[in-house]
């Protein structure tokens, strides 16, 4: 299966005015997913912003330099995680510990009738973000990124076990946090 | 426990035969495809154009880079002129040091300086006014694989181009020699050419040729040296003119033979039986 990563990645490596082209239909489809990547582990929204400048030209100067590229999507993540990590060491230590995970209690007041349940999710699982960057971004990776335990275990640092173990975890917290919205789902039935 | 959340994470991503079942997790996959849905950014990707186009990054590539591919031909040729180089002159060296004529044909090429390893280091094979070897040290390099004590195990390139070095010097040491039986002919030619015609004294004339040396260097025009200078038994005397040709016909003892008779010339005067003139 071709990605349209893999067309947009050779089309920078070739240079010439098909670059400018690739890159922007890159921006567009990464620089949103960087940024709440970046504001999920901790940096502000003009961090975040300038975290994501700095990861396209990060990307566009190693393609420009030959990098040879294997699986497209995990290594444009790769990318944005490099430049995080550079980032964090100038800037001070990551503002999650997985092991330090606490039990977050939900924002939101279920009573309140004037949400919609996709309003309800959305914000629950911004509740679970902010309290769990790692674990949301996993499953930002899992699903829209549709990366496999291994793949998001790589990204994580982790083994593939050690990475389901922490997948499971996530899923059994985020549904802790998504749990107030089943009563619009009661409702509706 | 790992088949459960691999299967889920395939439902997540939409590779799994059955979707989500749960609402709430088609909620949250729909959720998490809202905030990662591309976003109209213009002012950012314009940022971002301009910061690339800044770093020279945004239509680069464009010049295939050649460079390198000749730089590596380039150093390619430089490493093995040099190792050519800095060997060949070292074999040569040890040959020729162990010849004092070697030293002193070296002393001609360069100013009658000795060479020295100084001398040999900044130039190149194939301008370096190497001296030649003696014969004996040309035949046996010949013969001979050269080696180099100082020196471990030069290459199969290396050790033709040391054997084409040492030809080339016994090619050399030919030329030499053939211009300097040349020169040397030449040399005999002139000195044969510019020896002066001899005239004989008389027999009675006295054997004292300072004395008529003195007289005849007194004429005017006229100018005796004794001939040859390592014997001095004979007399180079030359004239300038008709008038000191005269004079010097007077002075010379009678019965002395003719003198040429050009009006300037010189002429080797000597006694009967004095030996012949070379």
């Amino acid at each position: 299966m071709t990605v349209p990563e893999a067309e947009w990645l050779q089309q920078i490596a070739a240079g010439g005015e098909s670059r400018r082209e690739a890159v922007s239909a890159l921006y567009r489809h990464y620089a949103a997913r960087f940024r709440g990547y970046f504001q999920r582990r901790g940096a502000s929204p003009a961090d975040a912003e300038e975290l994501c400048q700095d990861s396209f030209v990060r990307l566009v100067r190693a393609l420009d330099r030959g990098t040879r590229v294997e699986q497209p999507r995990a290594w444009i993540w790769s990318v944005a995680q490099s430049q995080w990590l550079d980032w964090r060491r100038g800037a001070g230590p990551d503002t999650e510990d997985i092991a330090d995970w606490e039990a977050a209690q939900s924002q939101d007041d279920p009573a309140d009738r004037s949400l919609h349940l996709d309003d309800c999710v959305r914000r629950q699982f911004a509740a679970y973000s902010a309290a769990y960057p790692v674990g949301a971004q996993a499953l930002l990776w899992a699903s829209v990124e549709q990366f496999t335990a291994p793949e998001i275990g790589e990204l994580l640092g982790r083994t593939p076990g050690a990475t389901r173990q922490f997948l499971s975890e996530a899923r059994k917290r985020v549904r802790g946090y998504l749990a107030v919205c089943q009563e619009w789902l009661d409702d509706s039935s | 426990m790992a088949d459960d959340i691999d299967n889920w994470l395939d439902q997540l991503a939409g590779r799994a035969a059955t979707g989500l079942e749960h609402p709430l997790d088609q909620a949250l996959v729909s959720a998490l495809h809202a905030e990662s849905a591309p976003m109209g950014d213009d002012l950012g990707l314009r940022r971002l154009h301009r910061r690339l186009e800044a770093e020279g990054l945004l239509n680069a590539k464009d010049k295939v880079r050649r460079s390198p591919r000749w730089l590596a031909v380039a150093a390619s040729l430089m490493v093995a002129v040099s190792l050519g180089w800095w060997m060949l002159p070292e074999q040569a060296l040890h040959e020729f040091g162990d010849t004092p004529n070697a030293a002193s044909r070296a002393g001609e090429a360069a100013d009658s300086r000795p060479m020295s390893a100084e001398d040999r280091a900044p130039e190149p094979v194939i301008a370096a006014p190497a001296p030649p070897p003696p014969a004996e040290a040309v035949q046996r390099s010949s013969r001979e694989p050269v080696t180099a004590p100082a020196i471990p195990s030069p290459s199969r390139e290396a050790q033709a181009a040391a054997d084409a070095a040492v030809q080339d010097f016994a090619e050399q040491q030919a030329m030499r020699e053939r211009r300097a039986v040349a020169k040397s002919n030449a040399a005999a030619q002139s000195a044969f050419a510019a020896t002066p015609p001899v005239a004989l004294l008389p027999q009675e004339a006295g054997n004292n040729l300072a004395d008529l040396s003195e007289r005849l260097n007194a004429l005017e025009g006229v100018r005796a040296v004794a001939w040859p200078p390592s014997r001095g038994d004979g007399l180079q005397v030359s004239w300038a003119d008709a008038a000191a040709r005269a004079r010097l016909i007077a002075a010379l003892p009678p019965g002395t033979e003719p003198l040429p008779a050009a009006d300037s010339g010189q002429v080797l005067l000597r006694r009967p039986g004095s030996g012949a003139v070379q």
